[in-house]
């Protein structure tokens, strides 16, 4: 897997090169906004940490007593594929939190957007091999119904 | 509205049926401090928020705990799945098996059903946000007990997950307050 902590930092690093990332929204990009979310923006731990212990962001994580969090290891190839996506929706989610309250940050916005396009290829994958995860997705166009096929979320994978 | 997505939020395979964690884990499902309080605590008090950040957060944080809700019936269904009946009736779950079967059902740890009286909205963004934030301390406190009463790590793993969860939450909701309490005090 890539080093995420290394391409964060090089996203959010000397590189000043934001100001281009967001089309739509050009009065998020200028220069002096980038400089101000440089000052900002906590530090990640890489999706797969973040997943494990169930939090993001290096200076929110409270451990609790001595105990450590539970490594994530698949059985099955479908579990694995699957724990990815978990792991890229997770940060989507955690990241969006702090969006939802810094919405002009534009290195974390570009963050997001790589996690985005990782799940999604991801799920395409998964949604080829194993059927839908969700009941618009295209592997829905089948001659048999595939939404109500096994496995349900709450079965263990056996 | 919503969408299904066909997965928990975090993976869970419990492999040991365990009928007492099953009982005292179903407080975070239908307790006072549970995920389903949380999630319409929070999807309920959004309409009256008084900005974007405040509408965004709390519509998404309701929704991350319905998926919460998910993870503790998931963990619940599956200690309980292979119990047999003598084991059920050991355990002191033969009133649940008379009402409910294997079923789920969201009660606290002594039974008591899951009211809406655990939770307010007040309309007062100061109010209903330092509201939320004590429910996340609660529920982390919650999680911890629970931690205390297992030593199987199918069952710590999730728990451990779900409580840190509740620490990003709060200071999410404390950083909104901070904001909303330089802006909208005595407005």
């Amino acid at each position: 897997m890539n080093n995420f902590n290394d391409y964060y930092n090089y996203m959010i690093g000397k590189q000043a090169n934001n100001m281009y990332n967001n089309p739509n929204n050009f009065d998020n990009n200028t220069f002096q906004n980038t400089f101000l979310n440089m000052e900002n923006t906590p530090k990640l731990y890489n999706p797969n940490e973040g997943f494990t212990k169930g939090n993001m962001y290096e200076n929110l994580y409270e451990p609790y007593r001595n105990y450590k969090p539970k490594p994530i290891v698949a059985t099955s190839e479908r579990e694995s594929l699957m724990n990815q996506i978990q792991m890229y929706k997770f940060a989507m989610n955690d990241l969006a939190l702090y969006l939802d309250l810094n919405p002009r940050n534009s290195s974390l916005i570009k963050q997001y957007n790589d996690y985005l396009a990782k799940s999604k290829e991801l799920v395409n994958n998964y949604e080829r091999l194993y059927g839908p995860i969700t009941n618009d997705s295209m592997p829905m166009n089948t001659n048999d119904w595939n939404w109500n096929q096994n496995p349900w979320p709450w079965e263990r994978d056996n | 509205m919503w969408k299904y997505e066909k997965m928990t939020q975090y993976p869970i395979n419990i492999k040991k049926k365990d009928l007492n964690m099953a009982k005292y884990l179903v407080t975070q499902y239908g307790g006072a401090n549970g995920e389903l309080a949380a999630a319409w605590r929070y999807l309920n008090q959004r309409y009256t928020m008084p900005d974007n950040k405040g509408k965004a957060l709390l519509t998404d944080i309701g929704t991350e705990e319905l998926a919460h809700v998910e993870m503790i019936s998931t963990m619940i269904y599956q200690l309980m799945k292979d119990a047999s009946l003598d084991e059920i009736k050991k355990a002191g779950l033969s009133s649940h098996y008379a009402e409910h079967g294997k079923a789920l059902y969201p009660t606290d740890a002594n039974g008591i059903p899951f009211t809406v009286a655990y939770f307010a909205t007040t309309g007062d963004p100061l109010a209903d946000i330092s509201e939320n934030m004590a429910a996340e301390q609660k529920a982390r406190a919650i999680y911890e007990n629970l931690i205390n009463l297992t030593d199987d790590p199918d069952v710590i793993g999730p728990l451990l997950y779900l409580r840190q969860r509740e620490v990003v939450h709060f200071n999410r909701f404390k950083e909104l307050y901070d904001e909303y309490n330089k802006k909208y005090k005595n407005m």
